[in-house]
């Protein structure tokens, strides 16, 4: 939903990065998104492409890489959850996770990143 | 060799988390409300479900004992504004245009531009939403998210995220919970399964003990806060 502002401020990070580094064009955008975050990456590549229209990156691929969030559980452990299906949305994810240990619904900690971990440039 | 290396470009590392701005942002404004020692309650929900009107409610009780000031957050934030300055009290709204939730830059802006030196308490209402609001951290000392029976008493699970993110969970409308048929009790068992350990209050403008707990559960949280009990 707020995809394009989060877009803005991904594309400056990229934009600036690349001139830093002199670069002449961006190849590749590699993106973490954390899965307790409310973000759309197929929502988030139209907003992140139409904005870097004109630009360097104009014609950069993108990667999106989903990051877990962490759990606290009352039994005391702290770490990743149990694992999950992939194919759960968003909504089956947030509940179905569980400790690993006790197997029981724990707090999460995280998950919730938006970053621009790296570019591939020239 | 150096053919490929250079068709294939070089790789920068960034780690740039436009979230993490946020929070950044969010965390100085909890550090300036504790300075000015004031306790700030971030109020999200569903559109509709009262919020304005528990706040209202809130501003009434505690308004003759507390110095209370509110940031009135929606799309377009004057009617929400002038309801609480009718009551009296600070109102700072916050148009957001076309963003679905306020965010740590906007509050830093308000904070900047009031000074809330001398305040007990401060209300942001944040835009009717229960997804957005979610993803950034205000500066808040206590997040309440409030949702009403007229919304279906499958809204909770549909929004897991928020119910396991906040401090205090609110099932407003319980007075006309037959009419749109749905068990409130069911809406609590929900919560409960996504966040044991939050409490949840079941409200109704009209049932004065239930606008009592609420106020209650905020000034509570208020004094434990000012004696570094949070």
């Amino acid at each position: 939903m707020h995809e394009y502002s989060l877009a803005i401020g991904l594309m400056d990070s990229v934009l600036t990065a690349a001139e830093e580094n002199n670069a002449s064009v961006v190849n590749h955008i590699n993106v973490k998104v954390g899965k307790a975050a409310h973000v759309n990456p197929t929502q988030l590549e139209f907003c992140l492409k139409s904005i870097a229209d004109g630009t360097i990156a104009e014609n950069a691929q993108y990667s999106f890489e989903a990051v877990d969030p962490e759990i606290k559980c009352d039994c005391g452990y702290a770490g990743k959850p149990d694992e999950t299906d992939d194919g759960l949305d968003i909504l089956e994810y947030i509940i179905s996770l569980k400790c690993p240990l006790c197997g029981k619904n724990a707090e999460m900690a995280g998950g919730t990143e938006l970053s621009v971990e790296s570019i591939d440039i020239d | 060799m150096w053919n490929i290396l250079l068709a294939e470009g070089h790789i920068i590392n960034i780690g740039h988390d436009v979230f993490k701005e946020n929070r950044k942002l969010a965390d100085k404004n909890r550090e300036k409300l504790k300075k000015e020692g004031v306790f700030s309650v971030n109020i999200m929900g569903a559109i509709g479900s009262g919020k304005t009107t528990l706040i209202e409610e809130a501003i009434k009780a505690l308004g003759s004992k507390y110095k209370v000031a509110v940031i009135a957050g929606d799309v377009i934030a004057d009617m929400d504004a002038a309801r609480f300055l009718k009551l009296g009290v600070l109102t700072i709204p916050a148009n957001t245009g076309k963003e679905c939730h306020l965010d740590a830059h906007i509050v830093s802006d308000l904070l900047k531009k009031n000074d809330l030196n001398s305040y007990d308490v401060l209300f942001i209402e944040n835009v009717g939403n229960l997804i957005c609001p979610t993803d950034f951290d205000l500066g808040e000392d206590m997040k309440i998210v409030v949702v009403s029976v007229s919304e279906g008493d499958d809204i909770v699970l549909k929004h897991p995220v928020i119910f396991k993110t906040s401090d205090l969970a609110v099932i407003n409308k319980i007075d006309i919970a037959e009419a749109v048929d749905v068990n409130p009790d069911t809406m609590v068992r929900d919560v409960k399964s996504l966040n044991p350990k939050i409490p949840v209050l079941l409200t109704s403008k009209r049932r004065e003990e239930t606008v009592k707990e609420w106020v209650t559960a905020i000034e509570n949280a208020m004094l434990e806060k000012k004696a570094g009990k949070r």
